[in-house]
């Protein structure tokens, strides 16, 4: 009787703690969720010459069906995301390691490694944009000077190299933020238990993949959930670096045309809606497959 | 790796190989990521001191041939810069406060508290990020009109603290479910209560979450454009990165590089300075309250 | 005071209450004159010459007009960025800006949200205005925008060199200029012939317009018909994709250029031609900053095959929100009519470089002295070609940027290109 009493209590003040973030969220959040959610249900535009007709799931059905840019930028977004995601996680893991070593200079290097992160991503995306420019970048210049291109070649013009250019810009600026979440990860993992392995005759390898990895997992799992989110709506870099040309078009640079380009010439804000729930889904799906198999716990 | 125990000169000998090893490979990685990460800081740096008609050589070089610091004058002299910098501390600042305090609240209640429909919880917290900003943004304005919120401070505050929480609280939450239970039980036992021990047991041990999920909300809320953007239509409310976008050279195809670089040095070196100062002192002052505890 | 108090009591408020009559007079004429004064916004571009010419413009308005005070709401460079904004504080029926900067190929698109100038025709004096502005802010017979100032596109060349091979003038045709191109580049090292606008974006649209059109094409007729489906339309991409692979005049980074870029290369001595907008002249002359300085010239393009050059009409228009009070559209018009004004335009052409939409001013010996150029080509500017006009530019923009750059960069055949542009269009007009 006296515990009911108490998970009770426990349920109140639980509740009471959830709400100040639950509140904010809901303030800001849900009209704008719901309103896309149920605008795409319908067709409409924003100018008073479309009014709103409902149409069900057809908006769903002709992007998957009708709509070729859409496939495409499905294909592009998804691409650059596996990609971005898997060499951003693999270089953050290997950062936050050497960081966490014991050597002078140590907190300096630590603060330099965000520059990437804090510059803003107009700022650094204009800025490889112009190291990548045919006649005066430094990154063109090297790699001519490597043989790997010819003079003149323009990486950001073609449909081969411009997607992977992004990719790398995309690298450089959110390695940090992988960096950041893994090494406060592995900040939190007690010396006693290196210590005991070390006793036991672990070497190297075994403390990482029977230790440090483990006790990584769920640390690396909701980075990676926020990493993908991110990856996956993915547009200042790709606009200010390509505008989405030669193939670069990712899900939310098309859902700009949709949403803002034609808000007032036609009848597509329905149309844009529904593909941002598609995003919406997708970033979902991805973030139970993290859950499932990292095992991160919730409740 | 040759731990046998044969012979007290062999061991010794090993051990330095090893050591040495291990330095040496260490430096050239951290050079590795030095690089890395600074390059293109520094390739700014340099660009922000050349004048213009060294920017767009064919042929550049790694340091200006003349520099200049007029692109930095010019950044504070056609516009309150320093106003705009102003704006960016308070909404990135009391962002990160509020965030911080809401977020570790609500992580601590899913981690270690008694309630049903967590998961659900988490997931209505995390569902604001995933939608793209511009999807979100016309009915955002629309609210935001509503509350008389636009052209303030709170206007950016407030949409800022629903995108950073969900990363806050989601790692704060994993964080805090990994610690060693027994503490918290102990200080229970003693009569403390919730609160008490989230702030006096719970933060010190988590330190190194908070100061990383700080540092990143502050990062995200100062570097944040398209909300700053719409919802801020008085030039003295602007933030940097509208600041920055507004730049514009003698007419409106012209960008004034030079200043632009000049503008990303000025707003990230301190940044990572005041990162310099107080991930060490933040870190070593609340771990210190761990040991004690 | 003490005296009239005195009275009042005395003589039961004769005084007191003229007193009170004359006070309440003067509050009701003060009140009144502060409910009169009307503020309003206008969006301008965010800073250099443009804003500072702009603050002194308002500051003589606002004296002249002291019941009206307007603010300025800089905008940034990105045509985009201007355009996102107006979308979402329009859809949200906000009446700010009160005076909206609108660029050429919005009128059609925003023309809902703006108020109807039709009847003020003849107090803008739209008549004396460049008629191709004039049509670029009419939508359906009506005047939804007065144009502020004007842009077309223009070729720059080098003098020095087109001197040094013996061409005494700048190509009148465009196969003359890729002949002229290829001589001076076989002899001279790290050259390129012609550069130009390729990259993915609406300034595409514009230099495509100008090949389109010298090679007889055109994308919709009067009626509003996709007509882009012609051999002269496939010659005109093809010829731009030849200046690139064919003739190698072009590099192929020009699909990647945008204003600055091929601006900077010609500014580098990197090229003989340039298309590119009159902006680029000022900064092509500065010493401090051009190494060309001084021996650059301006023309208006080639002409095709069609006998015929054409330029493409930038530029800005202004243009009031439908949502504004009674009181803030009057204001507005006074602003507007304002700023474009003889006298004002004249201001802004010497001293910010920004061509006049009044053809009087183009006339006016001071614009001859500070602005040569503009008086030497003012028979570009008043022939420059608006781009297709419907409501749903933007879409069709869209369109046609992305087969043309995928022509551009082999993607596609021209022809092919072409193909699909054109049914791709009829889609989205409908038809």
């Amino acid at each position: 009787m006296l515990e009911l009493k108490a998970k009770t209590r426990e349920t109140v003040v639980a509740w009471w703690m959830v709400f100040p973030a639950l509140f904010v969220i809901s303030v800001i959040a849900f009209f704008p969720l719901f309103k896309t959610f149920y605008d795409g249900f319908f067709e409409f535009g924003l100018n008073p010459n479309f009014p709103r007709k409902f149409v069900g799931f057809r908006n769903y059905v002709e992007l998957f069906i009708h709509d070729p840019r859409f496939i495409a930028a499905l294909k592009n977004t998804i691409f650059f995301t596996v990609v971005s995601v898997a060499l951003e996680t693999a270089l953050g893991l290997l950062i936050a390691i050497i960081v966490n070593q014991p050597f002078k200079f140590r907190g300096a290097v630590r603060a330099a490694m965000l520059i990437p992160w804090a510059i803003p991503t107009a700022i650094s995306s204009q800025m490889w944009k112009w190291m990548f420019n045919d006649q005066s970048g430094i990154i063109t210049k090297i790699l001519e000077r490597l043989g790997v291109i010819e003079p003149g070649f323009p990486i950001l013009g073609s449909p081969n190299t411009a997607m992977w250019a992004i990719i790398a810009v995309d690298v450089w600026k959110t390695t940090p933020f992988m960096a950041l979440l893994i090494l406060a990860g592995l900040q939190l993992i007690p010396e006693e238990l290196y210590e005991a392995a070390r006793i036991d005759g672990a070497n190297v390898w075994q403390r990482f993949t029977k230790i440090t990895l483990p006790m990584l997992s769920s640390t690396i799992a909701v980075a990676l959930i926020f990493r993908t989110l991110d990856a996956l709506r993915v547009f200042d870099v790709v606009f200010i670096m390509t505008r989405g040309s030669v193939n670069t078009e990712t899900l939310a640079v098309y859902n700009r045309v949709l949403l803002m380009d034609r808000a007032f010439t036609g009848a597509w804000f329905g149309y844009g809606s529904a593909l941002s729930v598609i995003i919406f889904a997708l970033i979902s799906i991805f973030a139970i497959i993290y859950i499932k198999s990292l095992r991160l716990k919730l409740d | 790796m040759i731990e046998n125990g044969t012979a007290q000169g062999v061991k010794t000998m090993g051990m330095t190989t090893k050591r040495v090893l291990h330095r040496v490979l260490l430096t050239t990685a951290v050079i590795f990521v030095l690089v890395w990460c600074i390059f293109p800081f520094y390739w700014a740096v340099i660009s922000s001191l050349k004048p213009n008609i060294e920017l767009f050589d064919p042929h550049p070089t790694f340091w200006p041939k003349s520099p200049t610091f007029s692109n930095y004058i010019k950044v504070f002299q056609e516009r309150p810069f320093h106003v705009n910098i102003w704006n960016s501390i308070i909404v990135a600042g009391v962002t990160t406060v509020i965030t911080l305090i809401f977020g570790s609240f609500a992580g601590y209640a899913i981690a270690r508290l008694h309630m049903r429909g967590k998961a659900l919880v988490m997931a209505l917290i995390l569902s604001v990020s995933m939608f793209p900003q511009i999807s979100i943004l016309g009915s955002l304005f629309v609210i935001l009109r509503k509350l008389g919120f636009i052209n303030t401070y709170q206007g950016l505050i407030l949409p800022y603290v629903a995108i950073t929480l969900p990363l806050t609280t989601w790692i704060l939450q994993n964080f805090f479910r990994d610690l060693p239970k027994d503490v918290e039980e102990a200080a229970a036992i003693d009569g403390c209560s919730r609160l008490r021990t989230l702030f006096q047991i719970v933060f010190p041990m988590s330190a190194p979450g908070l100061v990383a999920t700080g540092l990143l909300t502050f990062i995200a809320a100062w570097n944040e454009f398209l909300f700053a953007f719409t919802f801020m239509q008085k030039p003295e409310y602007y933030t940097v990165p509208v600041a920055i976008a507004l730049f514009a050279g003698r007419s409106q195809y012209e960008q004034p590089w030079g200043q632009l670089m000049a503008a990303a040095v000025i707003v990230t070196a301190p940044l990572v300075v005041l990162v310099l100062i107080f991930q060490n002192r933040i870190i070593s002052g609340l771990s210190a309250g761990a040991v004690k505890g | 005071m003490h005296l009239i108090w005195n009275h009042t009591t005395d003589e039961g408020g004769g005084i007191m209450k003229k007193l009170l009559l004359v006070i309440l007079m003067v509050a009701l004429t003060v009140f009144s004159f502060a409910q009169k004064r009307v503020t309003i916004t206008m969006t301008a571009g965010a800073v250099g010459k443009e804003l500072e010419v702009l603050y002194a413009q308002l500051d003589r308005f606002m004296k002249a007009n002291p019941d009206i005070k307007v603010s300025v709401m800089p905008m940034p460079n990105s045509s985009t960025e201007r355009h996102d904004l107006y979308v979402t504080y329009l859809a949200a029926g906000e009446k700010e800006p009160t005076v909206l900067m609108l660029d050429v190929i919005w009128p059609a698109e925003f023309a809902p949200y703006l108020e109807d100038l039709t009847n003020d025709r003849a107090y803008f004096e739209l008549d004396k205005f460049l008629p191709g502005t004039v049509k670029s802010a009419t939508v359906n017979g009506r005047i939804v925008a007065i144009p502020w100032f004007t842009d077309a596109g223009l070729l720059y060349y080098r003098k020095d060199l087109l001197e040094k091979y013996g061409f005494k003038n700048p190509p009148k045709t465009w196969d003359e200029l890729v002949k002229i191109a290829k001589t001076i580049t076989a002899k001279e090292k790290n050259m390129y012939g012609f550069v130009w606008q390729g990259a993915r974006y609406e300034g595409l649209v514009c230099d495509f317009m100008e090949y389109l059109i010298s090679f007889g094409g055109d994308v919709l007729d009067e009626a509003g018909n996709v007509v882009i489906n012609t051999p002269a339309a496939v010659k005109a991409l093809q010829f731009m994709v030849d200046l690139i692979y064919k003739e190698n005049v072009s590099p192929r980074a020009v699909t990647t250029y945008m204003e600055e870029e091929a601006r900077r290369v010609f500014q580098n001595g990197q090229a003989v031609f340039m298309r590119n907008w009159p902006y680029a002249w000022s900064l092509l002359n500065d010493p401090k900053e051009s190494k060309v300085a001084g021996k650059v010239g301006v023309a208006p393009l080639p002409a095709g095959p069609a006998g015929r050059s054409a330029a493409t009409l930038g530029g800005w228009m202004l243009g009031i929100n439908k949502n504004a009070t009674p009181e803030e559209k009057e204001a507005a018009k006074k602003l507007i009519k304002f700023l474009t004004s003889y006298d004002e335009q004249l201001y802004k052409a010497v001293n910010a470089g920004q061509n006049p939409t009044r053809e009087a001013v183009y006339k006016d010996a001071q614009l001859k002295k500070a602005a040569p150029f503009m008086v030497e080509l003012y028979g570009v500017f008043i022939n420059a070609e608006p781009r297709p006009r419907t409501a749903k530019y933007s879409e069709l923009s869209d369109v046609m940027q992305k087969y043309i750059h995928a022509a551009l960069t082999q993607q596609m055949t021209a022809q092919k290109a072409i193909e699909e542009m054109a049914k791709e269009l009829n889609k989205v007009l409908g038809k």
